[in-house]
């Protein structure tokens, strides 16, 4: 109460202290600005804004100091950087990139066999296990999408002018036999079964054609530009024998996987039938085999390796093809 | 007043006070809240330390415990083998004990898979293929005799290790290898179900960043964090413990986060734990935010008490300033009244006292002037009187020299009359004792007596008087004498100070309630300093200008004292060479 009264008269004193001082000169405020001014009604109200600012001024500093002080709003060590992401590159050479893959899967049948009952839902099946794979093993770093042509593809031979009576040593007899038809009828403009759609390729995929065939055969393989020559250079190249490697063309793929339709029906097959799909499509993005096909010695127990007999969910992608492929820093 | 100064003493005391007691406060308030976040950072550091070395030590037996379940001792010799049977029993034994282990299988000293038994077989035997295992690099671990644990690899059906350990015989020396893939889930489990607060998350990663386990969303899990955050740092060995070790960063999910981590340097992996500062920091900032109304409520106070302190301090003080301004002026009656109980409060007593002393002074003063010109009157009445006899020639004849001579003595006796006359009315004045006798007058009366009056003083120096009183000029409160005495003095300064011809006009106006009665003239006026003195005691203008014009200094201050005794005012504007107005006001009467 006593201070209130205080505040009052000290209140009603400034006013007529104000009116009686209209006359008054000073010639410096209380803040250290010299300056010449006559202390009117209007200078007594700058004198008390200075005083209010002097007063915000303080506050200021106070709340600096503890701003200053508060976590979280300074921070005190550098945000990271972002998740590395898009950097996959095809084995050992990082002038491909294999960020975006696309498999475009046919089914291809002899014209002496019968398409397989259900053959569609297998098969996406199928893809849609190795498509998980695929993003687990590479976490982001490269994505594998699919496609499906959407008939079954009536060859216009019999069996016996594809299939090869050696597969397991990935004998590309089959798909030599098979990609002129394929491109011809597919990917050329006036084939009977191009589809613009189908065979469109963007700039930044990596392409694979996925065959899967009413027949035998199991390989992949990445498709190299035509400037190595001869089938021997090609062979040196990929560091397999003469004798598995050939010549072919098919549309803008970038590589290309066959696979019997058996591994994906067979009672016996099937457990890893997805398994040996993706090892062949690994082929196509330029992993190698990593166990000895005449001894059966395994070098490592990935999908490449001794995996490639299990189950598709008990199997993965060793480390030193993830660092071949940018994926994982080599140490 | 025309005080020049330089920073009033009462904001000198506020910022002193206010300096002197928000220093200590903003200190006070700094340490405070450092303390404050000190304490949080090594509480946050504990919590998190606390559940990292708890989440380290399980993941650490959960390895060692899946090691031991397919460790066993043989007495075989170098060179023999379990039987088949054995083998199976032993592996369908170690699937069973540990469920997490997806398969295992024995290998020989050549790296060839001797059994083999998958998880899955336990219920649905089937008959496996068996591999080659010597070209792998968990065979070229094993042939050290030692402990295998592979990098982890990431499946479909969970994240896995390969580990394996050697089949040893009494003389230490391996006859066997025995493998596993052993599935990481029950890491995950226990990792998931890990808490830090109620936002916080826990991961544990490998030797190239990829998530193993963690307690936040699956999708995120797939984000390789190999550069993220404080993960790269740690994967080269570096824990991020203790109040010092903790870091603050964006997470990868977009958050704040208080971060702590460690390293498990046998495995290559590290366990990390991020907090959310939302929630961390959040009782923190519920003290800080009090803490800061807390300090900023003090300091409106000091700043509102220091601005009470400075005016308590400096009102005597303003007081005694006013008191001195009083006493500037010659008044001695109105002590000051300061009662602090303090030296400035004996100040104000031993100045009371001082005023009071010149106002005995002033009295005393006011007393022998009084008496002095009062008995002065008398014999310069006597010799004007005598004089004036002689010029007549009473006392016999008087010769022209002798006349001149008298009439010189006669104007020096004159002058002294007015002289003794003025003192006194000042003494009069200032004892109270003026008279008025104030009634409703025609003020045109008394002016146009004065102007007859004067108008041989004013034809000598061709000075023409300007005077129309205006028709129905209200009737003022005022002695008639006094207003004569008035304007002889006003008239009679106008014609004084007037150098040759001129005019003096005399006009009225009605302002308020009273008559304002303005003389002008066309004399030599007066600058602005001469202004401000002029109503004061003897004070006269000299200047080249006035040496001639006689007086005593004491007409305008009569004056004044007389206009004011009619409850009235007097002031003047002038502007040198160009003459000067005097104006005074009087009450209308009603």
């Amino acid at each position: 109460m006593l201070y209130f009264r205080e505040l009052t008269n000290l209140f009603y004193r400034g006013i007529i202290q104000i009116y009686y001082t209209q006359q008054l000169r000073f010639d410096k405020l209380h803040f250290g600005f010299r300056m010449i001014v006559r202390e009117s009604f209007a200078m007594n109200i700058i004198y008390r804004i200075l005083e209010v600012l002097l007063i915000i001024l303080l506050l200021g500093v106070i709340g600096a100091v503890i701003l200053y002080f508060y976590p979280g709003i300074f921070a005190k060590t550098p945000i990271s950087g972002g998740t590395p992401q898009n950097r996959a590159h095809f084995y050992q050479n990082s002038a491909i990139s294999i960020s975006n893959v696309l498999v475009k899967a046919v089914y291809v049948v002899p014209k002496n066999r019968e398409p397989y009952s259900g053959w569609h839902d297998i098969l996406a099946k199928a893809l849609d296990k190795v498509q998980r794979f695929h993003n687990l093993q590479f976490r982001g770093a490269s994505t594998m999408n699919y496609e499906i042509f959407g008939e079954p593809i009536i060859l216009l031979e019999n069996n016996l002018k594809y299939d090869s009576g050696e597969t397991t040593s990935s004998s590309p007899y089959v798909l030599l036999n098979l990609s002129g038809e394929l491109n011809r009828r597919l990917f050329e403009k006036d084939g009977d079964l191009y589809n613009q759609a189908f065979v469109k390729k963007n700039g930044n995929e990596y392409a694979v054609l996925g065959v899967f065939y009413e027949g035998i055969g199991a390989l992949g393989s990445p498709i190299h530009s035509r400037d190595q020559e001869s089938i021997k250079k090609i062979a040196e190249q990929l560091g397999v024998p003469e004798s598995v490697a050939g010549s072919i063309y098919i549309g803008p793929m970038d590589g290309f996987f066959i696979l019997s339709r058996e591994y994906l029906t067979n009672p016996i097959l099937k457990s890893y039938g997805p398994t040996v799909l993706y090892h062949e499509f690994a082929h196509a993005i330029g992993f190698k085999d990593q166990y000895d096909r005449i001894s059966g010695r395994s070098f490592s127990d990935d999908i490449m390796g001794g995996g490639r007999e299990n189950p598709i969910e008990a199997t993965y992608l060793g480390k030193p093809l993830l660092q071949e492929s940018g994926v994982v820093e080599k140490k | 007043m025309n005080t020049h100064f330089q920073v009033k003493l009462r904001n000198k005391i506020f910022v002193l006070i206010a300096i002197v007691s928000i220093i200590p406060l903003i200190i006070a308030g700094s340490l405070s809240i450092w303390s404050i976040q000190t304490v949080h950072r090594l509480e946050v550091a504990n919590l998190e330390d606390t559940l990292l070395n708890q989440k380290t030590d399980e993941v650490r037996r959960f390895i060692e415990n899946a090691i031991d379940t397919i460790r066993i001792q043989t007495t075989l010799e170098e060179g023999n083998v379990f039987p088949l049977s054995v083998q199976q029993f032993f592996l369908k034994s170690f699937l069973t004990a540990l469920p997490g282990l997806e398969e295992a299988a024995f290998l020989n000293l050549d790296g060839q898979e001797t059994s083999r038994l998958k998880q899955s077989s336990l219920a649905e035997p089937n008959e496996e293929k068996l591999r080659d295992e010597s070209g792998t690099e968990k065979f070229s671990a094993l042939k050290g005799i030692q402990d295998y644990i592979s990098p982890v690899y990431f499946t479909l059906n969970g994240p896995m290790v390969t580990i394996a350990t050697p089949l040893v015989n009494k003389k230490g020396k391996a006859v066997a290898f025995i493998s596993g893939e052993l599935n990481l889930k029950e890491l995950q489990k226990r990792i998931k179900e890990s808490r830090l607060g109620a936002t916080g998350y826990l991961y544990l990663v490998n030797e190239d960043g990829f998530v193993i386990a963690a307690n936040f969303q699956e999708e995120a899990r797939l984000i390789n964090l190999s550069e993220t955050g404080i993960v790269s740092e740690l994967l080269k060995g570096k824990d991020f413990l203790g109040a010092d070790g903790q870091r603050r960063y964006r997470s990868f999910l977009g958050e704040e986060v208080v971060a702590a981590a460690q390293f498990l340097p046998e495995f290559k992996w590290g366990v990390i734990a991020e907090w959310p500062t939302k929630e961390a920091d959040a009782i923190l900032n519920t003290l800080l935010q009090r803490n800061l109304a807390v300090t900023f409520s003090v300091l409106l106070a000091v700043i509102l008490v220091s601005i009470l302190l400075a005016n308590i301090i400096v009102r005597p003080i303003k007081a005694l300033e006013a008191g001195t301004r009083l006493v500037s002026q010659g008044k001695f009656d109105q002590p000051v009244n300061i009662k602090t109980g303090d030296e400035i409060e004996e100040l104000g007593i031993a100045f009371n006292k001082m005023i009071a002393g010149l106002k005995q002074l002033q009295q005393l003063k006011d007393e022998f002037v009084f008496i002095a010109a009062h008995e002065l009157r008398t014999p310069v009445a006597a010799i004007k009187g005598y004089l004036s006899l002689v010029l007549e020639g009473i006392a016999g004849p008087v010769s022209d020299a002798v006349k001149k001579f008298i009439n010189k003595v006669m104007n020096a006796n004159a002058r002294l009359i007015r002289l003794v006359d003025d003192l006194l009315e000042v003494a009069r004045s200032e004892a109270g004792r003026l008279t008025v006798e104030v009634r409703s007058t025609d003020i045109a009366l008394p002016i146009q007596a004065v102007l007859t009056e004067l108008k041989p003083l004013a034809d000598e120096k061709s000075i023409e008087f300007m005077y129309s009183p205006p028709f129905g000029l209200p009737k003022v409160l005022a002695d008639e004498n006094r207003v004569k005495e008035i304007m002889v003095n006003l008239v009679g300064n106008a014609i004084k100070y007037t150098v040759g011809a001129g005019t003096v006009t005399i006009s009225h106006e009605v302002w308020d309630n009273a008559l304002i009665t303005h003389i002008k003239d066309t004399g030599i006026g007066m600058s602005k300093e001469e202004q401000k003195k002029l109503f004061e005691k003897f004070y006269r203008i000299q200047n080249e200008k006035t040496r001639d014009v006689t007086g005593t200094g004491l007409g305008l201050f009569i004056v004044k004292q007389i206009v004011e005794k009619m409850n009235g005012k007097i002031w003047c504007e002038s502007e040198e060479g160009k003459g000067s107005t005097f104006s005074f006001s009087l009450p209308i009467a009603v």
